[in-house]
């Protein structure tokens, strides 16, 4: 075969002639149109890269707002309630800060908007959004697996930093423990022949009644699934858990002790009411703190 | 007055000021250029062609006062050409219609049996591979090769870069490779029955 180049620049088609009368027709479809000249003037080239700065600061912003709503869900502990399968995908639902989750999005989209129209990325729309999203889940999610947020909330806490808004997550957001009245998470801290005592993450004994067979040592973390009784709560399914992941929970919520504000208060008790109506039990000291 | 000598910003300046006549001869200096890009773009489709040809220049006229007549005005216009053409082939894909129908595809088949001229063979086979092609390749292999623009020009219409086009390009010609390694097979056997028929002519006339 001939060399493609060759053959392409030959294979030209012949273009039929356009219509004499073709300009005049556009002139006469313009008045029939009754078409207009658009007043708007040409974008400057300040006002692109203004755009374009102003996008990347926004989808920034999106990427840090992401890493605080999946530190939150984190913290939280309700990706253990994923762990027992589908039963608990509403109650975990419940968890989702949707409060941080809606700006977020919007940030993102606004930003993929402002970098569209800025012309300084040369791809199709589509492309621009799609990759803005990407760049905020995927940076956000990877930020959130570092420590950063752990070092920076034990900043704010300790060393009583206020820094506008992220004082506000880290002190009053991303500072309880998801209680469950079907699902136990905790650190094994004494064992006998009928029953093994676990601390949760809220620093209290639970008395746990684990399946037959099911061996336990002291300062493993496992996480239950089963039904409270009147002495304890009778496990179906027990689980080991990662100790990194869970063991954040202990550091995080012992860092927390007595240092709840007014505002933290009312948002555990927003969440203590998603839990109540979603069958969930409240936290025991919320519950006196709030009657207090 | 004549506007025939004067610049194209200064041909957008009389049409902003109300000069329709200014405007035809605009028109007149791009149309031929841009319904050629649409033509081999658009599948050969005259009427197509013409149509989005003509939607253009009334995006252009509509839009006088956002061209940068600092940048190059025809490829500002080839840039609302592509888009126009990149609508009408979503809409066209959307109401599932094919801009080649059987009939044609049968015609150029019968014609192809009656060539004997390598090269045409050729062209026709191409022809009917870029009928195979993705629309973004096949638009990149009518602008380098037919309209023979730059990889820099392309660029711009397309809002792309320079490396990219070339790399379309490439990937173009490989896909264009593979289709016609299938399209190949008819042509050799076109080409032994040529043969043949002419082997047994000259049997006869010896």
């Amino acid at each position: 075969m001939k060399n493609i180049d060759e053959i392409l620049k030959k294979s030209k088609p012949e273009v039929p002639e356009l219509p004499i009368s073709f300009s005049s027709d556009v002139l006469l479809k313009i008045k029939e149109q009754g078409l207009t000249i658009s007043s708007q003037k040409m974008t400057s080239p300040i006002v692109n890269w203004f755009s374009f700065i102003i996008g990347l600061g926004l989808l920034m912003v999106a990427l840090l707002t992401t890493n605080n709503a999946i530190y939150e869900v984190q913290m939280s502990g309700s990706l253990e309630l994923l762990s027992f399968g589908t039963q608990y995908v509403s109650d975990f639902a419940k968890y989702l800060p949707l409060d941080i989750i809606i700006p977020s999005l919007l940030i993102t989209a606004i930003s993929s908007w402002l970098l569209v129209r800025s012309h300084m990325i040369k791809r199709g729309v589509a492309l621009i959004v799609a990759g803005s999203f990407l760049v905020t889940s995927v940076g956000g999610s990877a930020l959130a697996s570092t420590s950063i947020n752990s070092k920076i909330q034990a900043s704010v806490i300790k060393e009583k930093i206020e820094i506008p808004i992220i004082s506000w997550f880290y002190k009053e957001r991303a500072r309880y423990h998801m209680k469950h009245n079907s699902v136990q998470v905790g650190q094994v801290i004494e064992q006998n022949k009928h029953f093994v005592l676990i601390k949760d993450p809220y620093g209290q004994t639970q008395k746990i009644y684990l399946p037959g067979g099911m061996k336990v040592t002291p300062g493993q973390y496992i996480r239950m699934n089963g039904q409270v009784i009147e002495n304890g709560f009778k496990a179906t399914i027990m689980q080991h858990c990662n100790p990194t992941s869970t063991g954040k929970y202990f550091m995080h919520m012992g860092m927390m002790s007595n240092e709840m504000n007014g505002n933290m208060m009312k948002h555990h008790r927003q969440m203590q009411n998603k839990m109540m109506n979603g069958k969930m039990m409240g936290n025991r000291d919320m519950m006196r703190n709030n009657k207090q | 007055m004549n506007h025939l000598s004067n610049s194209d910003a200064e041909l957008i300046q009389a049409t902003i000021n109300d000069d329709q006549e200014a405007f035809k001869i605009f028109v007149e200096r791009y149309q031929k250029p841009i319904y050629s890009y649409l033509y081999r773009f658009l599948y050969q489709n005259r009427e197509a062609a013409e149509d989005i040809t003509q939607s253009v220049f009334l995006k252009v006229y509509q839009n006088l006062n956002t061209i940068d007549t600092a940048k190059s005005i025809k490829s500002w216009i080839y840039r609302i050409a592509h888009n126009e053409a990149a609508n009408y082939l979503r809409s066209v894909s959307r109401k599932k219609e094919s801009l080649f129908d059987d009939e044609q595809w049968s015609k150029m088949a019968d014609q192809k049996e009656h060539q004997e001229d390598n090269s045409e063979q050729y062209s026709e086979l191409i022809q009917k591979a870029l009928e195979k092609i993705k629309p973004k390749y096949r638009e990149v292999i009518v602008l380098y090769y037919f309209e023979e623009k730059s990889y820099e020009e392309i660029a711009t219409i397309l809002n792309s870069s320079a490396n990219s086009v070339g790399t379309q390009i490439r990937r173009a010609k490989q896909h264009l490779k593979k289709i016609l390694d299938k399209l190949a097979p008819d042509l050799a056997a076109i080409f032994i029955v040529l043969i043949s028929l002419l082997s047994i002519e000259r049997g006869r006339t010896l």
